[in-house]
């Protein structure tokens, strides 16, 4: 006589369990593509493990102390290890905007790297996730337009880019070396001092401290030749 | 009412005293600082660590906190013998269960929220807009905890083992943020035997990537408040199957 209230009982518990189960599942979709679509590098034990105690992002915010670990090495890094790292950090975190626009600056602006098309792959897979960023496609429209060496239109989406409240210090950190290659002193000069003033990355900061020194020093060279002549 | 109010005020009592549950305690607040000093690492991401890494923090205290504890709280009663100081009173014994989850979830949640004002300490002062967000992806937490509680206490009744029944849940733990994997690869394999296998896992298992809502916060789609509602449909219905089973497991054990 007990038996069939108990079997009643625990059939609508697992009625409304399943039913809260499928309309959970139809309600929204995981915004995170499969594991197998993770980079392997060094670190995969690192990023499974981490990810299967069901800490995904924090997966991607250790990942990216890595990648800033990476760049600040000594010995100097290839294309293939920044694209990894890039790569290592954003499929775990397909909406880290700024992992992107860091890793893709760097092979599409920095002189020693100069791998537009890694760049230009980067980003891409960055739009797919995250078609509203605005920052990803203005970076990809500088990368696209230095590739076809159409520097006025790159200068105007690399200014939109550095003076937008939460821009990557790696792009005003590329703007700044641009102008300072054109000789627009002031202007390089607007963009370190913009990377002083937002919270950088020590090496970035160091790297921006330099440049003021330069600029200050050639400026003070210009006036004394200017002086003599 | 008054005999389940009584055992889960015993209870929450019980677990503020117990050692391990301070000690966690402790850890846990270290856990936060250590948060800091990593995000000093990367400045321009600063919020976003702390943010992240915090939650993460609170989460891993919690869920050994419950484990630890949900195993323990019948186990250690039986052993000592304590427990039929209890069943020797008109106590029905669903009530005895009921009791004894509510106040170690209390004692666990108590210890959580403790452990998000230090974390809200921190975040405000670094300029962090205060969010919703933020309530919404604690909650999540707790009814993973919720869930993670009444997991723990059925298997502890079931195996009778303590290291058995911690080491099931946390395998479980970690199967239930592979469930979306799972049906990936059984959509690849094509095989009707896998899929059917992981139909079966996914129906058992509890579906624990669907309370990382602390994951979701900065996707460009986020869940709306149905999707919350839901999910707080299937904490209860996935906590009170566990409690049902806790409860027919106790009724039928000879003390």
């Amino acid at each position: 006589m007990a038996r069939t209230p108990r079997a009643v009982v625990l059939a609508f518990l697992l009625l409304v369990l399943g039913g809260a189960h499928a309309a959970m599942r139809r309600a929204y979709s995981l915004p995170f593509p499969p594991l197998e679509t993770l980079v392997a590098t060094g670190r995969s034990l690192q990023d499974v493990g981490i990810t299967a105690g069901g800490f995904r992002r924090a997966a991607a915010d250790l990942a990216w102390v890595q990648f800033l670990q990476y760049l600040a090495a000594p010995g100097g890094w290839s294309a293939e290890g920044v694209r990894d790292q890039t790569l290592r950090v954003t499929r775990l975190d397909p909406r880290f905007k700024e992992a992107y626009i860091y890793g893709a600056g760097i092979l599409g602006f920095f002189r020693n790297m100069d791998h537009p098309h890694m760049a230009i792959a980067i980003l891409r897979e960055g739009i797919q996730h995250n078609p509203h960023e605005w920052q990803l496609h203005a970076t990809l429209a500088a990368i696209v337009y230095r590739v076809e060496e159409k520097p006025e239109k790159m200068l105007r989406e690399l200014e939109r880019l550095a003076h937008a409240p939460d821009a990557p210090p790696v792009i005003r950190g590329i703007l700044g070396n641009t102008y300072l290659s054109m000789g627009e002193l002031e202007k390089s000069m607007v963009m370190w001092e913009l990377i002083l003033e937002s919270p950088a990355p020590e090496g970035e900061r160091e790297r921006a401290k330099g440049k003021i020194r330069e600029i200050r020093l050639r400026k003070a060279k210009e006036r004394r030749s200017a002086g003599r002549s | 009412m008054s005999a389940l109010a009584a055992l889960a005020s015993y209870t929450i009592k019980h677990h503020l005293r117990h050692r391990v549950y301070l000690i966690l305690l402790i850890f846990g607040v270290l856990m936060l600082g250590g948060v800091i000093v990593l995000s000093a690492l990367a400045p321009d991401q600063r919020l976003r660590i702390l943010f992240d890494l915090g939650l993460a923090g609170i989460e891993v205290i919690a869920l050994v906190a419950t484990v630890f504890l949900m195993v323990n709280l019948i186990l250690e009663e039986m052993e000592s013998r304590t427990i039929y100081l209890i069943l020797t009173h008109p106590v029905p014994r669903h009530t005895y269960i009921l009791g004894r989850f509510a106040g170690t979830m209390c004692a666990v949640l108590a210890g959580m929220a403790l452990m998000a004002l230090l974390h809200l300490a921190l975040l405000l002062p670094s300029g962090w807009d205060a969010s919703w967000a933020y309530g919404a992806a604690w909650t999540a937490i707790a009814l993973k905890m919720v869930v993670v509680g009444g997991l723990a206490l059925v298997l502890s009744l079931f195996s009778s083992s303590a290291n058995t029944a911690m080491v099931l849940t946390v395998f479980l733990w970690i199967l239930g943020h592979f469930t979306s994997e799972m049906s990936f690869l059984a959509m690849k394999s094509q095989n009707m035997l896998i899929q059917g296998a992981v139909w079966l896992t996914r129906s058992i298992v509890p579906d624990m990537s669907y309370f990382n809502y602390r994951d979701f916060v900065g996707a460009a789609i986020v869940p709306g408040a149905a999707w919350f509602g839901w999910l707080a449909v299937y904490a209860a219905a996935y906590t009170a199957v566990c409690l049902y089973l806790s409860s027919l497991l106790v009724s039928h054990k000879e003390f």
